[in-house]
């Protein structure tokens, strides 16, 4: 960024807020993905005119904007792929009003998820999306990513519970979309549209977002079972029996491995694992729990065995394994591609069948497991990421894994987004008329292509050919 | 796109080590951003910067060579902005000990840079205050020919001739003593008949600054044990370890081990959480081979005085009815170091005194010598415990650590702070 450039920028954003040490740029350069692009510039966002100020100017000059929140994003969504100017929101986390009466929240983007389900707790209330970055991850990520998590089965993704926005656009406009009405059908659903355009619609400044009683009672039951298939079957016997449960995860046999090499117990002869959660009153949940248990013990595939809480120690105790299966499979490797296809429900013991075979045919390890009951599975392909055909054949299987969801009627990404990992892969799943739309869409809101990007969607002239790998 | 500029080849063996240190730190972090949850520097600022895996990150890239070569000096800061409050590495999910790479970031930037002359004039200043080695094994010698009274110089082995120059608001804390309260008591306090012994670790606020604390102690503890007092005991170490002086800290903790050991004690109390930390977890595996031994036998009698209290009910005394409740700041060398949150505020109220407590969830931001090196972190790390101090109603604070003792001090000079058994054991002025 030449110096003229950078003046103004300091002019539009204030100078104390621009940051361009190599040391500055290079705490902005990556999140999750572990990969690394380095911005030109960093800036501090305080407020939405400060925002309209300097996107109004990078549109003029054609500067990339990436903004970022807490940077714990899958998919890349932060990384500046393209230089430019990293947008940093973080510091924009003032809950600005909290309802009982009205069930809403009003919040910054830099909002960190777990600060609003504290604070939502303070008045009875919880905010249902729980991405397992909750801690860390801010809302204005969670809202651009569309973010989901093991309540999704119960609950939904957060596209259910974002009311309105306040959305800065590629020429420096702030608009107001939505309000704080659950129902609201005048105009178009221009919130819904903005949830999940990972960062490349607008910039959101302010959202309004709907709140929940906290359920009285939480119990949760798991169930080791001696193949995928029969906790798969297990699986639907639950979704169909009536019953929502709060979360409904799945482990397969490698990841089961990979947990036992924690040190965690895993009975012989387990080849699969399936974790139940269910809320509400007491009464209810106790008979939700025991209906369940026989569910998975009462048929020809039933689990070898069950375990089910009886106290909040044990509650946690019950949800040990579902939880420590994120540092189990970061230990494996040192790369690992980790996707998260989504398929229909009623086809979900198929895609688990089907990865199996992928894995034993491509000779990786590959551990299946996650959100079975919103048929949301992360598949995480394990390489070593010092050779370089391994990375290649790694990526070559994640594109069969992909072909297979959509085979299945499902969808590349359930909840990481597409970002630039996923980019070679969009085309596949999605009809060439809906995404020539979409390029519309995002040429009419960002006109000089500024908004975050290289990402979420190929360009139009550049000609990305389908199924061309990352 | 910067490009490397040296290789780790090319560095002194010393850097070698370290740089191997953050490697290894470095391939087992996921950049999930779980260690920003909890880090109380993070929090108060929100920058990338603060937290554990962007300071990982920085040191990484320094290794790779992404980073401009006048960076050296921002780095060491980056490292000295860490509290080392340990939460970041409690909470990884993939074991990236964050506060032990820090503690080496400090110890490697304190060594290299003072020799290439890129250190902070405060930097250079604390290392001024800590004691040679020769100057130590003098003393020591003269200590165990049994003159043991140079109290003057004495003080020069006093943790607190590191925390207290250059501290904004010293003026606020009770003046240092030119006299080691340890030589007011006897060597040995009987306790009833029978009773276990325990050696009696003061601490540098009971044996400098805060002569009451230690009696208190020694009025609690007797109740129940047989306190032996060693003399020859000093600083714990933590604060040159936390200035990046590893080699001084061994110094003063091997002095200890020899202290403790000599006094046959069948525990080691200390009414200082940050004391009970250094003698517990950091002392072992710091000290030469030689005294590995001793020093492996020792961790485990060790006890933080109020832990204790709340063990030993006998310790305590009934307090009366106090009008506002009584704040209870758990440090974090309690509730990150030995995963302590409740017993300080159950002490206290099974002595009938009512409490309000932060439940070890609050750093007050006086802890790895940040008030000393960077004021204006401190400060704003600590407003959130200052806010929840308002919250409470409270007009005492109670807490077991010399560092929060010095920050609830100067940052609050309105309210009074006190060490728990200060409370059940008053003495009348």
């Amino acid at each position: 960024m030449n110096t003229l450039l950078l003046k103004e920028l300091e002019q539009a954003a204030g100078k104390n807020y621009v940051f361009t040490s190599s040391i500055d740029r290079e705490l902005y350069s990556y999140d999750a993905t572990k990969e690394r692009r380095v911005p030109e510039a960093v800036v501090r966002a305080v407020d939405a005119g400060q925002i309209a100020r300097v996107l109004a100017l990078c549109s003029r000059h054609g500067i990339p904007v990436t903004p970022r929140g807490a940077g714990t994003g899958l998919s890349g969504g932060s990384l500046p792929m393209c230089g430019g100017v990293v947008l940093d929101c973080s510091g924009m986390n003032k809950i600005l009003e909290l309802s009982p009466q009205h069930m809403v929240a009003v919040v910054q983007p830099g909002v960190v998820n777990g600060a609003l389900q504290q604070e939502a707790a303070r008045y009875g209330l919880f905010f249902p999306p729980d991405p397992a970055s909750l801690d860390m991850s801010t809302l204005g990520g969670n809202v651009a990513e569309n973010a989901g998590g093991p309540r999704a089965v119960k609950y939904g993704v957060m596209r259910d519970y974002v009311l309105g926005l306040k959305v800065v656009l590629a020429d420096g406009r702030i608009m107001d979309t939505g309000g704080r009405t659950i129902k609201n059908v005048a105009g178009y659903d221009l919130t819904r549209l903005f949830v999940g355009s990972e960062g490349t619609l607008g910039v959101i400044v302010e959202a309004t977002l709907r709140l929940f009683p906290i359920p009285e009672h939480k119990a949760a039951i798991n169930g080791f079972f001696s193949s995928a298939r029969a906790a798969a079957l297990a699986v639907q016997r639950i979704l169909t029996s009536g019953i929502r449960p709060a979360a409904l995860e799945f482990l397969d046999n490698s990841t089961l491995k990979a947990v036992s090499r924690m040190g965690l117990h895993v009975p012989q002869g387990a080849q699969a694992f399936l974790l139940v959660d269910v809320d509400g009153p007491e009464e209810v949940t106790i008979r939700h729990l025991e209906r369940i248990r026989s569910l998975m013990m009462d048929h020809e595939d039933r689990a070898l065995q069950t375990h089910a809480s009886a106290s909040p120690e044990e509650y946690e105790e019950v949800w040990k394994i579902r939880r420590s299966v994120g540092p189990a499979v970061h230990s494996l490797g040192s790369g690992c591609i980790a996707e998260d296809i989504v398929v229909p429900l009623g086809s979900i013991a198929a895609m688990v069948e089907r990865t199996a075979e992928i894995a034993s045919t491509s000779g990786l390890y590959i551990c299946c497991y996650g959100h079975s009951g919103d048929g949301n599975l992360h598949v995480n392909i394990v390489y070593d990421k010092e050779r370089q055909d391994q990375a290649k054949h790694a990526w070559d299987t994640a594109a069969m894994i992909f072909d297979a969801a959509i085979a299945l009627q499902g969808s590349i990404s359930g909840e990481h987004g597409i970002g630039m990992i996923k980019l070679g892969f969009l085309a596949r799943g999605i009809d060439p008329v809906a995404l020539d739309v979409m390029q519309r869409i995002r040429r009419l809101l960002d006109p000089a292509g500024i908004l975050n990007p290289c990402k979420a969607l190929p360009e139009p002239e550049a000609g990305m050919i389908p199924g061309d790998a990352p | 796109m910067n490009r490397p500029h040296h290789s780790a080849s090319t560095d002194t063996e010393k850097r070698s080590t370290f740089d191997q240190e953050v490697l290894a730190a470095s391939h087992r972090c996921a950049l999930c951003g779980t260690c920003q949850k909890e880090c109380p520097v993070y929090g108060a600022r929100r920058r990338e910067g603060l937290s554990a895996r962007g300071r990982l990150r920085l040191l990484t890239a320094r290794f790779e060579g992404y980073l401009d070569k006048n960076t050296e000096k921002a780095l060491a800061e980056a490292a000295d902005q860490c509290m080392l409050c340990g939460r970041c590495s409690k909470n990884c999910p993939n074991d990236v000990p964050g506060m032990e790479t820090f503690k080496a970031a400090r110890a490697f930037f304190a060594e290299t840079g003072v020799s290439a002359g890129m250190l902070s004039p405060r930097r250079l200043l604390l290392a001024r205050m800590l004691p040679s080695p020769r100057l130590f094994r003098a003393m020591l010698a003269l200590c165990r020919s049994g003159k043991p009274l140079l109290d003057q110089l004495l003080t020069r082995f006093s943790g607190l001739s590191m925390l207290l120059p250059l501290l904004a608001g010293a003026e606020k804390l009770p003046p240092v003593a030119s006299h080691a309260a340890l030589f007011d008591v006897p060597d040995e306090v009987a306790g009833p008949a029978g009773a276990p012994r325990v050696a009696l670790f003061s601490g540098c606020l009971g044996t400098w600054m805060r002569p009451g604390l230690l009696r208190a102690t020694i009025r609690s503890l007797s109740r129940r044990f047989t306190v032996s007092i060693p003399k020859l005991q000093g600083c714990c170490g933590l604060p040159a370890l936390s200035g990046g002086f590893p080699q001084a800290a061994t110094l003063l903790m091997e002095r200890n081990i020899e202290a403790l050991m000599a006094a046959r004690a069948d525990l080691i109390v200390t009414p200082c959480a940050s004391c009970a930390h250094t003698l517990a977890h950091e002392t072992p595996g710091r000290v030469s081979p030689a005294m590995a031994e001793k020093a492996a036998l020792l961790a485990p009698k060790v006890r933080e005085l109020s832990l204790l209290m709340a063990e030993e009910p006998g310790l305590c005394l009934p307090a009366g009815k106090n009008g506002s409740p009584v704040f209870v700041h758990v440090p974090c060398h309690l509730s990150v170091s030995f995963g302590v949150s409740c017993a300080p505020g159950d002490v206290l109220r099974r002595a009938g005194i009512d409490t309000f407590t932060d439940g070890g969830e609050q750093c007050c931001g006086g802890g790895a010598l940040v008030p000393q090196l960077n004021p204006g972190l401190s400060t704003d790390v600590f407003q959130r415990a200052r806010a929840a101090f308002n919250r409470s109603g409270a007009a005492i604070v109670a807490t077991e650590c010399s560092g929060c003792f010095i920050q609830w001090t100067r940052c609050l000079p309105t309210a009074r702070v006190l060490h728990p058994v200060e409370l059940l054991f008053a003495e009348r002025s």
